[in-house]
């Protein structure tokens, strides 16, 4: 299991890779984060990280009936959405070379 | 209330109607905790919405509310909140005048007709409402008690407990008759019954004034 700590930071640009993928729903990205081996998320665990995503215009939604019935609130990736993206996509790869190189206990100057 | 947030709160009613048993008592102790927040009309029925709709599709499949948003409701609802923008100290005094007047219109309303029945009783002039030191005190006290409950019921909306709550009310029916039964009869002013209704359509004109601002 991942420590929430280690989590924070790094599910909202999870969460922006799965909504950049296809139109998508609350639950469903909970489920998606599961089978990448997140664990089990509560819906309501993701629901503030998405509304901080609508209310930075980084996705769009639209509230209609799914095809199985229910009415559900889908996230779409916008334009700033799709930037922030990149931008984390970047800073993790730095952060991943990072921490892998301080678990291998090698500097980049090495 | 704007017509949208108005509109969304129908809504929202309807849609709460799907819910049922312990997830419909935690949608109405998360709703009423998010009333403890000072966010818009139109934010807390879009949360509402939301939480009501994740809760409904959570029952369709079979889950419990822990299951859909975590064990610890209040802190869920904290998470929430954190990312609704807070209403500016005008809209929140605003706010607080508009739910305040509903309240005041309707005790000035049973002040005017239990003096309009004290006159007529003492044989006086009927259309002539003395107005107290008493009647101002107790009037104002209420307001003030029933403001102070709404906020501890709303803050307290997770709490099983309502002793607070009870010894709260206790001594707000037991300051009232001591009030009533100590305070001087002392007469500030005597309006005819035609003024005490002019005041009542000036309070309800304004409540409707605010009302369609927030």
């Amino acid at each position: 299991m991942i420590p929430s700590q280690m989590l924070k930071g790094t599910l909202e640009g999870c969460i922006l890779a799965i909504i950049s993928r296809r139109e998508t729903y609350g639950y469903e990205i909970a489920q998606t984060l599961g089978s990448f081996g997140f664990g089990k998320i509560a819906e309501g665990t993701i629901y503030p990280l998405l509304l901080r995503l609508e209310r930075s215009g980084f996705v769009s939604t639209d509230y209609r009936a799914s095809e199985l019935g229910p009415k559900r609130k889908y996230y779409k990736l916008t334009q700033a959405g799709s930037e922030e993206l990149e931008l984390f996509t970047a800073s993790y790869r730095e952060l991943e070379k990072a921490v892998n190189a301080a678990l291998r206990g090698k500097s980049n100057e090495e | 209330m704007k017509n949208e947030a108005k509109k969304l709160r129908d809504e929202n009613n309807e849609l709460e109607k799907k819910l049922k048993g312990a997830l419909n008592d935690i949608l109405t102790d998360i709703v009423v905790y998010i009333r403890s927040y000072g966010i818009s009309d139109l934010d807390q029925e879009l949360v509402r919405r939301d939480i009501t709709q994740m809760l409904i599709d959570g029952q369709e499949r079979g889950e419990n509310a822990a299951d859909v948003i975590g064990d610890d409701y209040k802190a869920f609802c904290d998470s929430v909140m954190a990312e609704i923008p807070k209403l500016s100290t005008k809209q929140r005094i605003m706010t607080s005048i508009r739910d305040i007047l509903p309240a005041l219109m309707t005790l000035f309303a049973i002040w005017a007709v239990f003096a309009v029945i004290k006159q007529a009783v003492s044989n006086e002039a009927w259309y002539i409402t003395p107005l107290s030191v008493s009647d101002v005190i107790i009037g104002a006290s209420l307001l003030i008690a029933a403001a102070g409950i709404v906020v501890y019921i709303t803050i307290n909306s997770f709490d099983a407990k309502p002793a607070g709550l009870i010894c709260m009310l206790l001594l707000i029916i037991a300051s009232a008759l001591a009030a009533a039964l100590l305070l001087p009869e002392k007469i500030i002013f005597s309006p005819h019954i035609a003024a005490d209704m002019a005041l009542l359509i000036v309070l309800f004109i304004a409540y409707k004034l605010i009302d369609r601002k927030l």
